[in-house]
Protein backbone atom coordinates (compact mmCIF):
# COMPACT_ATOMS: atom_id res chain seq x y z
CA UNK A 1 0.00 0.00 0.00
CA UNK A 2 1.43 3.87 -0.96
CA UNK A 3 0.34 6.66 1.42
CA UNK A 4 -1.09 9.53 -0.44
CA UNK A 5 0.73 11.37 2.42
CA UNK A 6 4.01 10.41 1.36
CA UNK A 7 5.77 10.32 -2.07
CA UNK A 8 6.81 7.61 -3.66
CA UNK A 9 10.59 6.68 -4.36
CA UNK A 10 10.57 8.47 -7.39
CA UNK A 11 11.23 12.01 -5.76
CA UNK A 12 14.02 10.66 -4.39
CA UNK A 13 15.28 9.83 -7.83
CA UNK A 14 19.62 10.03 -8.09
CA UNK A 15 19.53 13.97 -9.44
CA UNK A 16 22.43 12.75 -12.13
CA UNK A 17 19.92 10.42 -13.76
CA UNK A 18 17.46 12.86 -13.38
CA UNK A 19 19.50 15.16 -15.43
CA UNK A 20 19.73 12.71 -17.91
CA UNK A 21 15.93 12.42 -18.48
CA UNK A 22 15.97 16.00 -18.38
CA UNK A 23 17.89 16.18 -21.23
CA UNK A 24 15.84 14.18 -23.21
CA UNK A 25 12.82 16.67 -22.95
CA UNK A 26 12.23 20.14 -24.47
CA UNK A 27 12.15 23.30 -22.43
CA UNK A 28 8.98 23.67 -21.67
CA UNK A 29 8.38 20.06 -19.93
CA UNK A 30 11.66 20.37 -17.79
CA UNK A 31 10.64 23.46 -16.20
CA UNK A 32 7.26 21.13 -15.39
CA UNK A 33 9.33 18.60 -14.43
CA UNK A 34 11.72 21.17 -12.16
CA UNK A 35 8.46 22.47 -10.29
CA UNK A 36 7.32 19.01 -9.30
CA UNK A 37 8.81 19.07 -5.98
CA UNK A 38 11.60 20.70 -4.38
CA UNK A 39 14.24 17.62 -5.03
CA UNK A 40 13.87 17.64 -8.77
CA UNK A 41 13.99 21.18 -8.72
CA UNK A 42 17.33 20.95 -7.35
CA UNK A 43 18.32 18.44 -9.47
CA UNK A 44 16.63 20.46 -12.04
CA UNK A 45 18.84 23.62 -11.56
CA UNK A 46 22.21 21.26 -11.19
CA UNK A 47 21.41 19.99 -15.06
CA UNK A 48 21.30 23.72 -16.23
CA UNK A 49 17.35 23.85 -16.70
CA UNK A 50 16.69 27.61 -16.56
CA UNK A 51 14.17 27.71 -13.75
CA UNK A 52 13.74 31.32 -14.45
CA UNK A 53 10.58 33.04 -14.55
CA UNK A 54 11.84 35.81 -16.31
CA UNK A 55 10.14 36.60 -20.27
CA UNK A 56 11.22 34.20 -22.71
CA UNK A 57 11.26 35.42 -26.46
CA UNK A 58 9.41 33.18 -28.62
CA UNK A 59 10.09 32.96 -32.46
CA UNK A 60 9.65 31.15 -35.63
CA UNK A 61 12.69 28.46 -35.37
CA UNK A 62 14.20 28.11 -39.27
CA UNK A 63 14.15 24.70 -39.03
CA UNK A 64 10.77 23.28 -39.65
CA UNK A 65 10.58 19.60 -39.25
CA UNK A 66 8.01 16.65 -40.17
CA UNK A 67 7.54 14.74 -37.32
CA UNK A 68 6.25 11.06 -37.65
CA UNK A 69 2.29 12.18 -37.22
CA UNK A 70 2.57 15.20 -39.99
CA UNK A 71 4.07 18.90 -39.56
CA UNK A 72 5.42 19.96 -36.49
CA UNK A 73 6.04 23.42 -35.89
CA UNK A 74 9.13 24.52 -34.04
CA UNK A 75 9.81 27.57 -32.48
CA UNK A 76 12.95 28.78 -30.55
CA UNK A 77 13.17 30.15 -27.51
CA UNK A 78 15.79 32.66 -25.68
CA UNK A 79 15.92 33.73 -21.86
CA UNK A 80 17.68 36.71 -20.98
CA UNK A 81 19.59 35.31 -18.79
CA UNK A 82 21.67 33.11 -21.30
CA UNK A 83 21.29 35.44 -24.63
CA UNK A 84 23.26 33.14 -26.72
CA UNK A 85 21.60 29.71 -25.40
CA UNK A 86 18.53 28.67 -28.33
CA UNK A 87 16.33 26.31 -26.49
CA UNK A 88 13.89 24.44 -29.43
CA UNK A 89 10.70 23.84 -28.65
CA UNK A 90 7.87 22.16 -30.57
CA UNK A 91 4.34 23.76 -30.37
CA UNK A 92 1.91 21.47 -30.37
CA UNK A 93 -0.14 20.41 -33.36
CA UNK A 94 -3.05 22.69 -32.60
CA UNK A 95 -1.15 25.89 -33.15
CA UNK A 96 1.27 25.49 -35.65
CA UNK A 97 0.41 28.57 -37.89
CA UNK A 98 0.76 31.59 -36.36
CA UNK A 99 0.38 33.82 -33.23
CA UNK A 100 -0.59 37.20 -31.70
CA UNK A 101 -0.50 37.29 -27.92
CA UNK A 102 0.74 36.12 -24.98
CA UNK A 103 -1.48 36.88 -22.01
CA UNK A 104 -0.47 35.23 -18.19
CA UNK A 105 1.91 32.53 -19.89
CA UNK A 106 -0.70 31.80 -22.49
CA UNK A 107 -0.29 31.91 -26.26
CA UNK A 108 -2.57 33.10 -28.46
CA UNK A 109 -2.36 31.21 -31.48
CA UNK A 110 -4.12 30.09 -34.76
CA UNK A 111 -5.33 26.66 -35.63
CA UNK A 112 -5.04 24.54 -38.66
CA UNK A 113 -8.66 26.44 -39.41
CA UNK A 114 -7.85 29.89 -38.75
CA UNK A 115 -9.64 29.78 -35.25
CA UNK A 116 -7.76 31.41 -32.30
CA UNK A 117 -6.76 29.46 -29.27
CA UNK A 118 -5.06 29.93 -26.36
CA UNK A 119 -2.20 27.57 -25.95
CA UNK A 120 0.13 27.09 -22.89
CA UNK A 121 3.11 26.49 -24.19
CA UNK A 122 4.50 25.31 -20.81
CA UNK A 123 1.93 23.01 -20.02
CA UNK A 124 0.30 22.15 -23.37
CA UNK A 125 -3.25 22.61 -22.18
CA UNK A 126 -5.52 24.56 -24.86
CA UNK A 127 -8.24 26.39 -24.65
CA UNK A 128 -10.06 27.32 -27.99
CA UNK A 129 -11.81 30.33 -28.45
CA UNK A 130 -14.72 31.41 -30.59
CA UNK A 131 -14.62 30.53 -34.37
CA UNK A 132 -13.16 33.31 -37.57
CA UNK A 133 -16.89 32.69 -39.08
CA UNK A 134 -18.03 34.81 -36.07
CA UNK A 135 -16.53 37.93 -37.85
CA UNK A 136 -18.97 38.97 -40.46
CA UNK A 137 -16.12 40.24 -42.86
CA UNK A 138 -15.36 36.13 -42.87
CA UNK A 139 -17.51 33.79 -45.20
CA UNK A 140 -16.53 29.91 -44.89
CA UNK A 141 -16.57 27.86 -48.00
CA UNK A 142 -17.50 24.47 -47.51
CA UNK A 143 -17.08 21.43 -49.56
CA UNK A 144 -20.41 18.89 -50.52
CA UNK A 145 -20.06 17.37 -47.05
CA UNK A 146 -19.81 20.53 -45.14
CA UNK A 147 -15.94 20.87 -44.30
CA UNK A 148 -14.92 24.41 -44.35
CA UNK A 149 -12.06 24.50 -47.49
CA UNK A 150 -11.80 28.15 -47.71
CA UNK A 151 -12.62 31.68 -46.93
CA UNK A 152 -14.01 34.74 -48.43
CA UNK A 153 -12.96 37.86 -46.67
CA UNK A 154 -14.16 41.32 -47.18
CA UNK A 155 -14.89 42.32 -50.76
CA UNK A 156 -12.39 40.33 -51.81
CA UNK A 157 -14.36 37.12 -54.09
CA UNK A 158 -10.93 35.22 -54.36
CA UNK A 159 -10.68 32.28 -52.12
CA UNK A 160 -8.37 32.44 -49.18
CA UNK A 161 -6.63 29.21 -47.80
CA UNK A 162 -8.03 27.88 -44.46
CA UNK A 163 -5.07 28.31 -42.70
CA UNK A 164 -3.63 31.38 -44.65
CA UNK A 165 -6.10 34.43 -43.14
CA UNK A 166 -5.08 33.00 -39.80
CA UNK A 167 -1.94 34.53 -40.44
CA UNK A 168 -2.73 38.28 -41.24
CA UNK A 169 -6.31 38.42 -39.71
CA UNK A 170 -5.57 38.95 -36.47
CA UNK A 171 -3.19 41.21 -35.59
CA UNK A 172 -3.58 41.00 -31.46
CA UNK A 173 -5.30 39.75 -28.85
CA UNK A 174 -5.37 40.39 -24.55
CA UNK A 175 -6.80 38.66 -22.17
CA UNK A 176 -8.49 39.98 -18.72
CA UNK A 177 -6.95 37.65 -16.55
CA UNK A 178 -5.30 34.19 -16.44
CA UNK A 179 -7.95 31.91 -18.10
CA UNK A 180 -6.63 28.67 -15.82
CA UNK A 181 -7.60 30.34 -12.96
CA UNK A 182 -11.09 30.94 -13.41
CA UNK A 183 -13.35 30.66 -16.58
CA UNK A 184 -14.36 34.06 -16.77
CA UNK A 185 -12.17 35.37 -18.37
CA UNK A 186 -12.68 38.11 -21.54
CA UNK A 187 -10.47 38.09 -24.55
CA UNK A 188 -10.01 41.35 -26.84
CA UNK A 189 -8.89 41.25 -30.32
CA UNK A 190 -7.58 43.53 -32.66
CA UNK A 191 -8.39 42.44 -36.12
CA UNK A 192 -8.67 42.79 -40.25
CA UNK A 193 -6.47 45.55 -41.01
CA UNK A 194 -5.53 46.66 -37.49
CA UNK A 195 -9.06 48.64 -37.30
CA UNK A 196 -11.80 46.20 -35.84
CA UNK A 197 -12.01 45.39 -32.10
CA UNK A 198 -13.50 42.99 -31.03
CA UNK A 199 -14.70 41.07 -27.80
CA UNK A 200 -15.27 37.32 -26.68
CA UNK A 201 -16.36 37.34 -23.08
CA UNK A 202 -15.71 33.42 -22.35
CA UNK A 203 -19.16 31.33 -21.64
CA UNK A 204 -21.09 33.18 -24.41
CA UNK A 205 -19.22 31.37 -27.47
CA UNK A 206 -18.63 34.44 -29.70
CA UNK A 207 -17.15 37.65 -30.91
CA UNK A 208 -18.66 40.59 -30.68
CA UNK A 209 -17.79 43.18 -33.08
CA UNK A 210 -16.66 46.67 -30.93
CA UNK A 211 -15.59 49.05 -32.97
CA UNK A 212 -14.17 49.60 -36.81
CA UNK A 213 -11.80 52.34 -38.34
CA UNK A 214 -13.11 53.11 -41.47
CA UNK A 215 -10.87 51.61 -44.04
CA UNK A 216 -10.30 55.21 -45.72
CA UNK A 217 -8.94 56.64 -42.25
CA UNK A 218 -5.25 56.43 -42.08
CA UNK A 219 -5.09 55.91 -38.54
CA UNK A 220 -5.13 51.82 -37.19
CA UNK A 221 -5.24 50.08 -33.81
CA UNK A 222 -1.41 50.01 -32.01
CA UNK A 223 -2.20 48.45 -28.95
CA UNK A 224 -4.50 46.91 -26.38
CA UNK A 225 -4.40 46.54 -22.62
CA UNK A 226 -6.32 45.55 -19.65
CA UNK A 227 -6.02 47.73 -16.64
CA UNK A 228 -7.38 47.74 -13.18
CA UNK A 229 -10.82 45.96 -14.87
CA UNK A 230 -11.39 47.89 -18.23
CA UNK A 231 -9.81 47.11 -21.37
CA UNK A 232 -7.95 50.52 -23.07
CA UNK A 233 -7.13 50.79 -26.74
CA UNK A 234 -4.47 52.96 -28.36
CA UNK A 235 -4.19 53.96 -31.90
CA UNK A 236 -0.81 55.30 -33.77
CA UNK A 237 -2.50 58.72 -33.82
CA UNK A 238 -2.12 58.54 -30.52
CA UNK A 239 -6.48 58.32 -29.10
CA UNK A 240 -7.15 56.33 -26.29
CA UNK A 241 -9.84 54.36 -26.09
CA UNK A 242 -11.54 52.83 -22.67
CA UNK A 243 -14.31 50.19 -22.74
CA UNK A 244 -17.30 48.53 -21.08
CA UNK A 245 -18.15 45.60 -21.27
CA UNK A 246 -21.40 45.10 -18.89
CA UNK A 247 -23.12 41.96 -19.78
CA UNK A 248 -25.60 41.97 -22.30
CA UNK A 249 -25.18 45.57 -23.63
CA UNK A 250 -22.61 46.01 -26.52
CA UNK A 251 -19.27 46.99 -26.07
CA UNK A 252 -19.40 50.79 -25.59
CA UNK A 253 -15.96 52.90 -25.15
CA UNK A 254 -15.36 56.66 -24.08
CA UNK A 255 -12.96 58.02 -26.51
CA UNK A 256 -9.81 60.35 -25.44
CA UNK A 257 -7.65 62.57 -27.33
CA UNK A 258 -10.26 61.59 -30.44
CA UNK A 259 -7.74 63.86 -32.56
CA UNK A 260 -4.24 62.09 -31.16
CA UNK A 261 -1.26 63.75 -30.31
CA UNK A 262 -0.13 65.20 -33.52
CA UNK A 263 2.50 62.23 -34.05
CA UNK A 264 1.18 59.96 -36.52
CA UNK A 265 4.22 60.36 -39.12
CA UNK A 266 6.77 60.33 -36.60
CA UNK A 267 5.45 57.06 -34.81
CA UNK A 268 6.89 53.97 -35.41
CA UNK A 269 5.45 51.50 -32.24
CA UNK A 270 3.09 52.88 -29.78
CA UNK A 271 2.40 50.56 -26.40
CA UNK A 272 -0.02 50.95 -23.51
CA UNK A 273 1.07 49.88 -19.96
CA UNK A 274 -0.48 49.05 -16.58
CA UNK A 275 1.99 49.38 -14.07
CA UNK A 276 1.59 47.73 -10.29
CA UNK A 277 1.00 50.86 -8.73
CA UNK A 278 -2.17 51.50 -10.54
CA UNK A 279 -1.08 54.03 -13.40
CA UNK A 280 -1.81 53.52 -17.38
CA UNK A 281 1.39 54.92 -19.41
CA UNK A 282 1.46 54.82 -23.09
CA UNK A 283 4.94 54.60 -24.41
CA UNK A 284 5.71 56.32 -28.39
CA UNK A 285 8.78 55.48 -30.40
CA UNK A 286 9.45 57.95 -32.31
CA UNK A 287 11.74 58.81 -35.44
CA UNK A 288 14.43 61.29 -34.95
CA UNK A 289 17.24 62.51 -36.57
CA UNK A 290 18.95 63.51 -33.76
CA UNK A 291 19.60 59.96 -32.35
CA UNK A 292 22.13 57.14 -33.07
CA UNK A 293 19.52 54.66 -33.88
CA UNK A 294 17.50 57.51 -34.94
CA UNK A 295 14.65 56.32 -32.58
CA UNK A 296 13.89 57.70 -29.14
CA UNK A 297 10.87 56.77 -26.56
CA UNK A 298 8.54 59.30 -24.89
CA UNK A 299 6.39 58.43 -21.83
CA UNK A 300 3.07 59.49 -21.27
CA UNK A 301 0.75 59.33 -17.61
CA UNK A 302 -2.45 58.40 -19.39
CA UNK A 303 -4.62 60.48 -16.84
CA UNK A 304 -8.36 59.32 -17.77
CA UNK A 305 -10.19 61.24 -14.94
CA UNK A 306 -8.42 64.84 -16.42
CA UNK A 307 -8.70 63.97 -19.34
CA UNK A 308 -4.80 64.91 -19.78
CA UNK A 309 -1.47 63.13 -20.81
CA UNK A 310 1.22 63.76 -18.52
CA UNK A 311 4.85 63.63 -19.80
CA UNK A 312 6.90 61.89 -17.38
CA UNK A 313 10.89 62.71 -17.07
CA UNK A 314 12.99 59.41 -17.72
CA UNK A 315 14.12 59.39 -14.38
CA UNK A 316 11.45 58.46 -12.47
CA UNK A 317 9.08 56.82 -15.00
CA UNK A 318 9.39 52.99 -13.91
CA UNK A 319 10.34 53.06 -9.80
CA UNK A 320 12.34 50.05 -10.68
CA UNK A 321 10.60 48.26 -12.48
CA UNK A 322 11.16 46.71 -16.30
CA UNK A 323 8.75 46.77 -19.27
CA UNK A 324 7.45 44.43 -21.60
CA UNK A 325 5.81 45.42 -24.40
CA UNK A 326 5.04 43.97 -28.45
CA UNK A 327 2.96 41.00 -29.01
CA UNK A 328 2.62 40.00 -25.85
CA UNK A 329 0.01 41.91 -22.91
CA UNK A 330 2.50 44.63 -21.63
CA UNK A 331 3.90 43.95 -17.98
CA UNK A 332 5.45 46.23 -15.97
CA UNK A 333 7.77 43.65 -13.75
CA UNK A 334 9.55 44.76 -10.71
CA UNK A 335 13.29 44.28 -9.75
CA UNK A 336 12.69 43.17 -6.23
CA UNK A 337 11.52 40.06 -7.74
CA UNK A 338 13.38 40.02 -11.22
CA UNK A 339 16.81 41.31 -10.15
CA UNK A 340 18.44 40.02 -13.75
CA UNK A 341 16.07 42.58 -15.30
CA UNK A 342 18.27 46.15 -16.32
CA UNK A 343 16.02 49.21 -14.41
CA UNK A 344 14.49 52.07 -16.23
CA UNK A 345 14.21 49.36 -19.69
CA UNK A 346 11.49 49.47 -22.04
CA UNK A 347 11.74 45.43 -23.31
CA UNK A 348 10.10 45.53 -26.71
CA UNK A 349 9.31 43.57 -29.84
CA UNK A 350 8.01 44.67 -33.28
CA UNK A 351 4.71 44.17 -33.57
CA UNK A 352 2.64 43.97 -36.87
CA UNK A 353 2.56 47.59 -37.60
CA UNK A 354 6.36 46.77 -38.68
CA UNK A 355 4.46 44.28 -40.92
CA UNK A 356 2.55 47.20 -43.03
CA UNK A 357 4.52 48.02 -45.95
CA UNK A 358 1.85 50.94 -46.89
CA UNK A 359 3.38 52.33 -43.72
CA UNK A 360 6.91 52.81 -45.63
CA UNK A 361 9.15 53.89 -43.21
CA UNK A 362 7.53 51.84 -40.27
CA UNK A 363 8.62 48.64 -41.95
CA UNK A 364 12.46 49.41 -41.76
CA UNK A 365 15.01 50.55 -39.64
CA UNK A 366 14.95 48.75 -36.01
CA UNK A 367 16.03 45.23 -35.12
CA UNK A 368 13.19 42.90 -34.06
CA UNK A 369 13.77 42.72 -30.38
CA UNK A 370 15.69 45.79 -28.38
CA UNK A 371 16.06 46.98 -24.89
CA UNK A 372 15.81 50.82 -24.74
CA UNK A 373 17.14 52.45 -21.79
CA UNK A 374 14.77 55.79 -20.96
CA UNK A 375 17.59 57.02 -18.83
CA UNK A 376 20.35 56.84 -20.81
CA UNK A 377 18.23 56.98 -24.37
CA UNK A 378 20.52 53.63 -25.80
CA UNK A 379 18.64 51.05 -27.65
CA UNK A 380 20.62 47.60 -27.89
CA UNK A 381 19.99 44.47 -29.01
CA UNK A 382 18.58 42.25 -26.45
CA UNK A 383 20.02 39.21 -28.16
CA UNK A 384 23.19 39.48 -29.49
CA UNK A 385 23.15 36.61 -31.75
CA UNK A 386 19.71 36.53 -33.06
CA UNK A 387 19.31 37.46 -36.38
CA UNK A 388 15.71 38.93 -37.03
CA UNK A 389 14.09 38.04 -40.02
CA UNK A 390 10.67 40.07 -41.30
CA UNK A 391 9.10 38.00 -43.34
CA UNK A 392 5.37 38.89 -44.19
CA UNK A 393 3.90 35.28 -43.19
CA UNK A 394 5.30 34.90 -40.35
CA UNK A 395 4.48 35.99 -36.55
CA UNK A 396 6.69 38.68 -34.85
CA UNK A 397 8.24 37.42 -32.33
CA UNK A 398 6.67 37.26 -28.83
CA UNK A 399 7.54 37.63 -24.83
CA UNK A 400 6.29 34.97 -23.40
CA UNK A 401 6.50 33.92 -19.03
CA UNK A 402 6.06 30.61 -17.51
CA UNK A 403 2.42 29.46 -16.24
CA UNK A 404 2.38 26.31 -14.73
CA UNK B 1 37.31 -26.58 -26.33
CA UNK B 2 40.40 -28.26 -25.64
CA UNK B 3 40.59 -29.50 -22.36
CA UNK B 4 43.23 -31.88 -20.66
CA UNK B 5 42.47 -34.26 -18.40
CA UNK B 6 46.00 -34.72 -16.51
CA UNK B 7 46.13 -35.20 -12.81
CA UNK B 8 48.12 -32.78 -12.01
CA UNK B 9 46.73 -30.13 -13.96
CA UNK B 10 42.83 -30.66 -12.33
CA UNK B 11 43.20 -26.81 -10.78
CA UNK B 12 44.65 -25.59 -13.54
CA UNK B 13 42.43 -26.87 -15.86
CA UNK B 14 39.08 -25.73 -13.45
CA UNK B 15 39.91 -22.36 -13.80
CA UNK B 16 40.77 -22.53 -17.46
CA UNK B 17 37.00 -24.04 -17.89
CA UNK B 18 35.49 -20.75 -15.71
CA UNK B 19 37.35 -18.61 -17.55
CA UNK B 20 36.22 -20.45 -20.59
CA UNK B 21 32.27 -20.75 -19.82
CA UNK B 22 30.27 -17.79 -21.64
CA UNK B 23 27.81 -17.27 -18.74
CA UNK B 24 28.32 -15.88 -15.82
CA UNK B 25 26.68 -15.71 -12.62
CA UNK B 26 25.53 -13.05 -10.78
CA UNK B 27 23.30 -12.77 -7.09
CA UNK B 28 20.65 -10.64 -6.14
CA UNK B 29 20.38 -8.76 -2.56
CA UNK B 30 17.69 -11.53 -1.59
CA UNK B 31 20.40 -14.15 -2.73
CA UNK B 32 19.09 -15.59 -6.14
CA UNK B 33 21.04 -16.70 -8.63
CA UNK B 34 20.94 -15.62 -12.49
CA UNK B 35 22.91 -16.22 -15.69
CA UNK B 36 23.85 -13.88 -17.91
CA UNK B 37 25.61 -13.88 -21.31
CA UNK B 38 29.72 -13.42 -20.24
CA UNK B 39 30.10 -11.48 -23.64
CA UNK B 40 26.95 -9.21 -23.37
CA UNK B 41 27.23 -8.82 -19.57
CA UNK B 42 30.88 -6.97 -20.77
CA UNK B 43 29.71 -4.97 -23.89
CA UNK B 44 26.84 -3.66 -21.67
CA UNK B 45 28.10 -3.37 -18.29
CA UNK B 46 31.06 -1.09 -17.13
CA UNK B 47 31.00 -2.44 -13.99
CA UNK B 48 30.85 -5.89 -14.82
CA UNK B 49 33.45 -5.47 -17.37
CA UNK B 50 35.69 -4.58 -14.58
CA UNK B 51 34.83 -7.42 -12.47
CA UNK B 52 35.15 -10.29 -15.49
CA UNK B 53 38.44 -8.78 -16.73
CA UNK B 54 39.41 -8.22 -12.85
CA UNK B 55 38.76 -11.98 -12.35
CA UNK B 56 36.01 -11.03 -9.42
CA UNK B 57 33.58 -12.97 -10.77
CA UNK B 58 32.44 -15.75 -8.17
CA UNK B 59 31.82 -18.77 -9.98
CA UNK B 60 28.53 -19.37 -7.42
CA UNK B 61 27.15 -15.94 -7.58
CA UNK B 62 28.54 -13.11 -8.00
CA UNK B 63 27.06 -10.97 -5.16
CA UNK B 64 25.30 -7.37 -6.15
CA UNK B 65 23.91 -6.66 -2.81
CA UNK B 66 22.82 -2.99 -4.01
CA UNK B 67 20.02 -4.96 -6.17
CA UNK B 68 17.14 -6.81 -5.91
CA UNK B 69 16.21 -10.32 -7.46
CA UNK B 70 13.05 -8.51 -9.90
CA UNK B 71 15.66 -5.98 -10.76
CA UNK B 72 18.10 -7.98 -11.59
CA UNK B 73 15.90 -10.33 -13.54
CA UNK B 74 15.44 -7.72 -15.75
CA UNK B 75 18.68 -6.75 -15.98
CA UNK B 76 19.85 -10.29 -17.18
CA UNK B 77 16.59 -10.65 -19.05
CA UNK B 78 18.02 -7.28 -20.77
CA UNK B 79 21.67 -8.64 -21.16
CA UNK B 80 20.02 -12.26 -22.98
CA UNK B 81 17.46 -10.39 -25.26
CA UNK B 82 20.42 -7.65 -26.31
CA UNK B 83 22.73 -10.59 -27.24
CA UNK B 84 19.95 -12.31 -29.24
CA UNK B 85 18.91 -9.22 -30.93
CA UNK B 86 22.30 -8.06 -32.42
CA UNK B 87 22.28 -10.00 -35.63
CA UNK B 88 18.23 -8.36 -36.55
CA UNK B 89 19.77 -4.96 -35.50
CA UNK B 90 22.15 -5.25 -38.06
CA UNK B 91 20.01 -6.68 -40.77
CA UNK B 92 17.55 -3.92 -39.96
CA UNK B 93 19.68 -0.93 -40.44
CA UNK B 94 21.73 -2.25 -43.60
CA UNK B 95 18.27 -3.22 -45.57
CA UNK B 96 17.50 0.81 -44.77
CA UNK B 97 21.21 1.26 -45.63
CA UNK B 98 20.41 5.10 -44.38
CA UNK B 99 17.83 7.65 -42.53
CA UNK B 100 18.99 5.17 -39.58
CA UNK B 101 16.97 6.18 -36.50
CA UNK B 102 19.85 8.89 -33.95
CA UNK B 103 21.69 6.89 -32.22
CA UNK B 104 19.90 6.63 -28.31
CA UNK B 105 16.85 6.12 -29.67
CA UNK B 106 15.43 2.86 -28.18
CA UNK B 107 14.39 -0.30 -30.71
CA UNK B 108 11.03 -1.41 -31.07
CA UNK B 109 11.81 -4.59 -28.62
CA UNK B 110 13.58 -2.09 -25.94
CA UNK B 111 10.47 -0.53 -25.89
CA UNK B 112 8.63 -3.24 -25.26
CA UNK B 113 10.96 -4.51 -22.83
CA UNK B 114 10.54 -1.19 -20.51
CA UNK B 115 6.55 -0.76 -21.23
CA UNK B 116 5.58 -4.04 -19.57
CA UNK B 117 7.17 -2.99 -16.54
CA UNK B 118 5.55 -1.22 -13.34
CA UNK B 119 6.89 1.69 -12.25
CA UNK B 120 8.14 0.10 -9.35
CA UNK B 121 10.06 -2.03 -11.80
CA UNK B 122 11.17 0.51 -13.64
CA UNK B 123 12.91 2.30 -10.80
CA UNK B 124 14.64 -0.30 -9.51
CA UNK B 125 15.65 -0.89 -13.45
CA UNK B 126 16.75 2.28 -13.96
CA UNK B 127 19.00 2.28 -10.55
CA UNK B 128 20.27 -0.85 -11.04
CA UNK B 129 21.37 0.42 -14.70
CA UNK B 130 22.98 3.14 -12.71
CA UNK B 131 24.37 1.17 -10.43
CA UNK B 132 26.20 -1.26 -12.94
CA UNK B 133 26.91 1.51 -15.26
CA UNK B 134 24.75 -0.10 -17.97
CA UNK B 135 25.06 3.29 -20.58
CA UNK B 136 22.32 1.33 -23.32
CA UNK B 137 19.96 0.40 -20.31
CA UNK B 138 20.24 4.15 -19.32
CA UNK B 139 19.10 5.18 -22.22
CA UNK B 140 16.29 2.84 -22.93
CA UNK B 141 14.86 3.44 -19.01
CA UNK B 142 16.00 7.01 -19.03
CA UNK B 143 13.71 7.69 -22.52
CA UNK B 144 10.76 5.46 -21.00
CA UNK B 145 10.91 7.91 -18.28
CA UNK B 146 10.93 11.13 -20.08
CA UNK B 147 7.59 9.57 -22.10
CA UNK B 148 5.97 9.32 -19.29
CA UNK B 149 6.76 13.30 -18.43
CA UNK B 150 6.18 14.70 -22.20
CA UNK B 151 3.20 16.59 -22.51
CA UNK B 152 2.09 17.12 -19.03
CA UNK B 153 1.76 19.67 -16.42
CA UNK B 154 3.95 19.56 -12.81
CA UNK B 155 0.51 18.31 -11.30
CA UNK B 156 0.16 15.26 -13.78
CA UNK B 157 3.62 14.76 -13.46
CA UNK B 158 2.91 14.01 -9.70
CA UNK B 159 0.20 12.32 -10.22
CA UNK B 160 2.23 9.97 -12.41
CA UNK B 161 5.18 9.35 -9.87
CA UNK B 162 2.93 9.91 -6.70
CA UNK B 163 5.30 12.62 -5.94
CA UNK B 164 3.53 15.18 -3.66
CA UNK B 165 4.53 18.89 -3.76
CA UNK B 166 6.22 19.57 -1.13
CA UNK B 167 6.61 23.65 -1.82
CA UNK B 168 5.58 25.53 1.44
CA UNK B 169 2.43 28.04 1.56
CA UNK B 170 5.38 30.93 1.09
CA UNK B 171 7.29 29.15 -1.32
CA UNK B 172 4.31 28.28 -3.68
CA UNK B 173 2.81 32.06 -2.72
CA UNK B 174 6.63 33.38 -4.05
CA UNK B 175 6.24 31.08 -7.22
CA UNK B 176 3.11 32.57 -8.16
CA UNK B 177 3.94 36.11 -7.28
CA UNK B 178 6.98 35.53 -9.90
CA UNK B 179 4.73 33.86 -12.42
CA UNK B 180 2.12 36.98 -12.22
CA UNK B 181 2.17 38.45 -15.57
CA UNK B 182 1.11 41.97 -15.67
CA UNK B 183 -2.01 41.10 -13.99
CA UNK B 184 -2.95 43.49 -11.05
CA UNK B 185 -6.33 44.04 -10.20
CA UNK B 186 -7.39 45.83 -7.26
Amino acid sequence: MTDPCLSSRWADLPSDLLGRILQLLELPEALSVASVCTSWSSAASAAGVPCSHTPWLMSWSDLRVNDSKGRACRTDFRSLLHTFKVYDVTLSRGCSLAWCGASHGWLVAADELSNLLLCNPFTFATIPLPPITDFDCVEAVRDSEGSIVGYLSGNKQSRIGVKGIGRWFYQKVVLSCDPSQNGNYTAMLIHYDANQVSFAVAGEGCWRLASTIPQENKDRYADCVFHRGRFYTLTLCGTIEMWNLDGSCEPKKIVFFPRGDGKFMKVFLRFLVSTPWGHLLQISFLWSSHCIKRIRAQIHLVDIVKNRLVKLRSAEVFQEHAVFVGQNHSACLSLKNFPELKPNCVYFTRTWLAHREIWGFRSQGVGGVGIYNLQSRVLEEAFPYYAHKLQDNLPCEVWVTPNL
Amino acid sequence: MEVDKGKGEAEETRKVAEADRDTVTLKSSDGKLFEVSKEAAARLSTVLAGMIAGGSIDDNGTDLKQIGSEALENVVDYCNKHANSIPSAALISSSISFNTAPFKEPEEWERKFVDRLSHDALFDLVEAANFLGMERLLDVTCHKISEMMKGKSPDQIREVFNIKNDYTKEELEEIRQELAWAFYDD
